[in-house]
């Protein structure tokens, strides 16, 4: 995200512009990576943690409870949590990539420049 | 030499570092290199077949380790799932080591012989025709691969130049090991290999 902030910041330095094309949209993107970033880390911490409890877990008698595809099928729900998050960061990174389109775009019009006529100077 | 004078030059305070991470590094990784238990194989161990060291490099390559772990700890959970705990004197022939830090799925010190090699067959092509909940990829493309007959007896000789102790026998059988073998059958025996020297029970 920091990177993706530099960018940002450097962009419109590069082009000679003021700042980028919509700053609300640098915003939005902000806030749809973070929450993505929140599911995501959210998701796989529990299902670590839960896988990590379920390797352990012994019967009375000193055999395992579960087996190691158990704890597979068990982690699905968590994968699903994590796609959501990974597209939210990918939802972002097409606001990013349609204000970086709309930056330079704003550019490629070319300015008129002013020549006195010599005639007049 | 007071600390601000440390502090406050760079050129001093990077040398004190280089001495420190050099004297750390030393007392750490020196004497390791001789402990004969992490130096020495197993009883038993030889340097990896022709074709299992084919069907090494196919398990790299795939990047079976991001996903497999080749490290039993210690606990009696992990001896009790997948067998004796990994001893060091088992990795002194990979190089690099395959231990990984991930299991997405199981850890693979051990299965060696636990699975025929039908099973290995069958699984790699389609993990879910065995498993239904398997979330591994499928790997159909390694029975179409030959393997490279030439390239793998310049490997072993490689390895012997680090000092693996191949023999001039090894290197004239590595056209007949390999030859008409896919990288499937490859990674089958390399598979079918680990753990095999490692002390049995828990």
């Amino acid at each position: 995200m920091i990177s993706l902030g530099c960018i940002y910041s450097l962009t419109p330095r590069l082009l000679g512009l003021k700042a980028m094309y919509s700053t609300r949209a640098i915003n939005t993107h902000f806030w749809v990576h973070t929450i993505g970033v929140v599911f995501y880390i959210a998701a796989m911490w529990i299902a670590g943690v839960m896988q990590g409890l379920m390797w352990r877990e012994t019967n009375d008698d000193g055999t395992l409870t579960y087996t190691f595809v158990e704890s597979l099928k068990a982690t699905y729900p968590y994968y699903v949590v994590r796609l959501a998050g990974g597209l939210l960061v990918l939802a972002g990174a097409f606001i990013m990539a349609w204000n970086m389109w709309k930056t330079f775009a704003s550019v490629r019009e070319v300015k008129p420049v002013l020549v006195p006529i010599p005639a007049q100077a | 030499m007071s600390h601000e004078k440390v502090e406050k030059n760079v050129g001093l305070m990077a040398a004190l570092v280089v001495v420190v991470v050099a004297v750390g590094g030393l007392v750490e990784i020196v004497p390791l290199m001789q402990q004969a238990e992490v130096v020495e194989p197993l009883p038993g161990m030889t340097p990896y077949a022709p074709l299992e060291l084919a069907g090494r490099d196919v398990y790299v390559r795939e990047g079976c380790y991001n996903c497999h772990s080749q490290m039993v700890r210690t606990l009696r959970f992990e001896t009790e799932r997948y067998g004796h705990y990994s001893l060091a004197g088992e990795s002194v022939f990979d190089r690099p080591f395959q231990w990984g830090s991930k299991r997405t799925g199981p850890d693979l010190a051990r299965v060696g012989g636990r699975y025929s090699d039908d099973w290995h067959r069958v699984h790699l092509m389609n993990p879910r025709d065995l498993v239904p909940e398997s979330n591994m990829p499928a790997y159909p493309w390694l029975a179409e691969a030959p393997v490279d007959g030439t390239l793998v007896g310049k490997k072993l000789r490689a390895l012997a130049t680090l000092g693996d102790p191949y023999t001039q026998a090894d290197f004239d059988s590595v056209a007949a090991a390999v030859d008409g073998k896919t990288e499937l059958d490859a990674l089958v025996a390399y598979l079918q290999g680990l753990g095999r020297h490692a002390p049995k029970g828990r």
